[in-house]
């Protein structure tokens, strides 16, 4: 696992993938820090999290070559061929990954100690919001890898990842939309208009509850609540053993 | 032969064709074990990962969550949750909020309000449930909230209910603002967060009743709300209302205490004579005037309730000249004022008081033997009357000397009339206790006065909190400064990486 991290990791700096990915986070990422810097307050808690909506276009790009470049140059023969395991290879690729967006990070370290060093608040809701940042930055990088998984080319491996982060961003609105189409549908079996509200709450609440945005968002006001982390631990555990299984999947669907 | 051979060749072929078959449907069944079983794994985490989701959520989701906010804005103080773990564990208060569950707190007054509502459920133990429906998409909430519609229930409120009785929470109501902010530009910057405060008041008092009603005198073009006021007496079990300016002004008979503050027009003849009236029958007042510049009102009738009491409050502005006395030098009108003698048990734990825009209160000229009159708050003995009529106030000649800033005054006898008068906001207004918070010494200091007066007993006070300030220190910001911020972090580090990409690329692209 170790070499295939080693291998990944560097690979990113011998091209202009790991590179453009840095100058871009550093650049969105100081975008929001200068404007507040300038407004004279800095909630730094607020700004982690909002860097939240830069996954959908920072993952795509630091995932989108993982296997489907592989598969493309049909070097992903060796996954079956090395005595690795399968799913090493799939978390040395993850942690290479996370590795590059720990590095991308430093960014924001760099806006704590500014902010610090400023005689702005750097406090514990502060660090909360950077572990809760790392949790789902790992749920949306396996997500990128599985999209990577499941296609030989780097464009279209992007555009998918890129397509699911929007889903999931996007699932409040989903719901809402499935609320008003679940009611529309019992409201022609005669329901009362309460008990059809009713049914639609609580889809709408549950279809909610998939979403890891609305369940790190109290992070922000510094609420540091374990379930969310728990939540997007095992859910990146799913995308990651989907990616395996995808893999492993040439092994018996030929 | 050649059939002869034929008939030979064909069970061999026969025999190789079986086998390369069964290789083959051997091959397919484990292949299909396999997709099954890939399949199978698939669905047994996904349905692992939900159900320890869920369990996680609902059992010890709440149990492991903590508040790391820097002003504790997000969990109740031990002073409400000692407070409701002391109630019966049969008790069930139901918190509505009666819209539905928000989704996205940001920027909201609700921020301050879910989670620290959450918190109070967690910490109940079952004695407080908290909800979210809207009335809009289930009007029957109302109704059985409220079914004789005695309360002025309506969407976007807290509803507090316990034992068929209703206490409303208005979201703004819960925060004081900058009046300074809101009289410049009409906007709301909240200063101090209430919100466990007029819960768990509103919980008390629905729980343990009210021990009485307090009066505010108001319509007299008051400079400041008086919110805050009303959630300390909320807190030692009395309720507040407004008691406006009109000619058919009267002192209701169930008033405990009447508050006249921060008013800067006078008393009308009949409303003074009506106090006047009140005070007689056994009435405590508390009057707070300070100085406004643009109100030097001269209180005519207001001074001929306070002589009743034989006290006077005083036209001019006090202006402390002595420099130990100031929190700033180059502001005189905010100082220091010593708690007399008598009265430190108020709050034995400060020497001075801080008071501003300073009037002084003095006797009236009615020595009735029956009153005693003290003085409670004095400044230096350098302070002086001011002339505000030039750029700048100044003291006007032989005016040098020490001023009351707050005085007290009972009758002897058994009907207990008692009035303090501040010539300051200080103590009364939503202006300074939202400011400095329920826990400065000048809020302890009127609140232990008010709950001596009331004989209130035992009293469970919730603090207010401060709004999170993330202020950098103005004194190292400059324009200069965000230009090398933004040039840094928005320039410098973003090229630099695409320079780098760039030499990267044109070394390696022919490797």
């Amino acid at each position: 696992m170790l070499a295939v991290f080693k291998r990944e990791f560097l690979s990113y700096f011998k091209n202009p993938t790991g590179y453009v990915a840095i100058a871009l986070y550093s650049f969105l990422a100081g975008y929001i820090f200068v404007n507040k810097f300038a407004g004279g307050t800095v909630n730094l808690s607020s700004e982690i999290i909002s860097m939240r909506s830069y996954f959908l276009i920072i993952v795509p790009i630091i995932t989108m070559g993982l296997f489907a470049e592989d598969k493309r140059r049909g070097t992903d023969i060796i996954y079956y061929t090395s005595p690795v395991s399968i799913f090493s290879v799939v978390l040395g690729k993850f942690l290479a990954a996370m590795s590059l967006f720990f590095i991308m990070f430093l960014n924001v370290f760099a806006h704590m100690f500014v902010t610090a060093s400023y005689g702005g608040v750097v406090d514990v809701g502060t660090w909360g919001s950077v572990i809760v940042y790392f949790f789902l930055a790992a749920l949306f990088v396996s997500i990128g890898i599985f999209a990577s998984s499941i296609t030989d080319t780097q464009i279209i491996s992007a555009i998918v990842s890129f397509v699911i982060l929007l889903s999931i961003t996007a699932i409040d609105r989903f719901a809402s939309n499935i609320s008003s189409s679940l009611a529309s549908i019992f409201s022609s079996f005669g329901l009362s208009s309460e008990k059809v509200n009713t049914i639609c709450e609580k889809a709408e609440k549950a279809v909610n509850w998939l979403n890891p945005i609305t369940k790190t968002s109290g992070f922000r006001s510094g609420i540091f609540s374990v379930a969310p982390l728990v939540f997007c631990f095992s859910t990146t555990l799913v995308f990651l053993f989907l990616t395996y299984r995808v893999l492993e999947k040439k092994r018996w669907a030929q | 032969m050649s059939s002869n051979n034929n008939i030979a060749k064909k069970p061999a072929n026969k025999s190789a064709g079986n086998k390369k078959d069964q290789t083959s449907i051997k091959r397919d069944q484990r292949n299909l074990n396999l997709k099954l079983f890939s399949i199978g794994s698939i669905v047994l985490l996904i349905a692992i990962v939900l159900v320890v989701n869920i369990i996680f959520d609902s059992l010890i989701g709440d149990k492991l969550t903590f508040d790391f906010s820097s002003t504790g804005q997000n969990s109740i103080t031990s002073v409400s949750e000692d407070y409701i773990k002391s109630l019966p564990s049969d008790t069930d208060i139901r918190i509505v909020g009666l819209f539905d569950e928000p989704t996205d707190l940001t920027g909201s007054p609700l921020e301050y309000m879910v989670p620290l509502l959450n918190d109070y459920q967690a910490k109940s133990g079952g004695r407080i449930t908290v909800e979210y429906i809207n009335p809009t998409t289930h009007p029957s909430i109302m109704q059985e909230l409220d079914p004789n519609g005695l309360y002025d229930l309506k969407a976007d409120i807290y509803a507090v209910e316990y034992n068929g009785k209703i206490k409303t929470i208005v979201p703004l109501d819960c925060f004081s603002y900058d009046e300074t902010t809101y009289y410049q530009t009409g906007g709301l910057r909240p200063i101090s967060n209430s919100v466990e405060s007029r819960f768990t008041n509103a919980i008390m008092s629905l729980v343990n009743g009210y021990a009485g009603k307090v009066y505010f005198v108001t319509n007299l073009n008051e400079s400041y709300g008086h919110l805050m006021l009303s959630q300390i007496l909320e807190g030692i079990g009395y309720e507040s209302e407004d008691l406006p300016a009109a000619d058919s002004f009267a002192v209701p008979s169930d008033c405990s205490l009447l508050v006249i503050s921060g008013i800067n027009s006078d008393l009308s003849e009949n409303m003074a004579q009506q106090i006047i009236t009140y005070i007689n029958q056994g009435g405590k007042v508390i009057v707070a005037i300070d100085f406004m510049y643009n109100y030097a009102t001269d209180y005519t009738n207001l001074n001929a309730v306070l002589e009743v009491m034989n006290l006077k409050i005083d036209s001019n502005l006090v202006m402390e000249q002595d420099t130990s006395y100031l929190y700033n030098s180059s502001n005189p009108l905010e100082s220091k004022v010593t708690i007399a003698s008598d009265y430190t048990v108020y709050n034995p734990s400060v020497t001075y008081l801080r008071s501003s825009l300073n009037r002084s209160v003095t006797t009236a000229g009615n020595p009735a033997s029956y009153i005693t009159v003290a003085p409670v708050l004095q400044t230096s003995d350098k302070a002086g009357l001011t002339d505000i009529s030039g750029q700048a106030p100044t003291i006007i000649s032989g005016t040098t000397g020490q001023y009351n800033i707050g005085m007290h005054s009972e009758f002897s006898d058994a009907k207990g009339q008692e009035m303090y008068v501040f010539g300051t906001l200080n103590f009364t207004s939503d202006y300074y206790i939202g400011q400095y918070g329920t826990t400065d010494s000048n809020v302890v200091f009127i609140r232990n006065i008010i709950s001596d007066m009331l004989d209130a007993g035992d009293t469970i006070i919730v603090d207010s909190k401060p709004i999170a300030d993330y202020s950098l220190d103005e004194d190292k910001l400059s324009n200069d400064k965000s230009t090398l911020m933004r040039t840094v972090f928005m320039v410098v580090i973003p090229l630099a990486m695409v320079i780098c990409g760039v030499i990267v690329y044109n070394k390696r692209k022919n490797l």
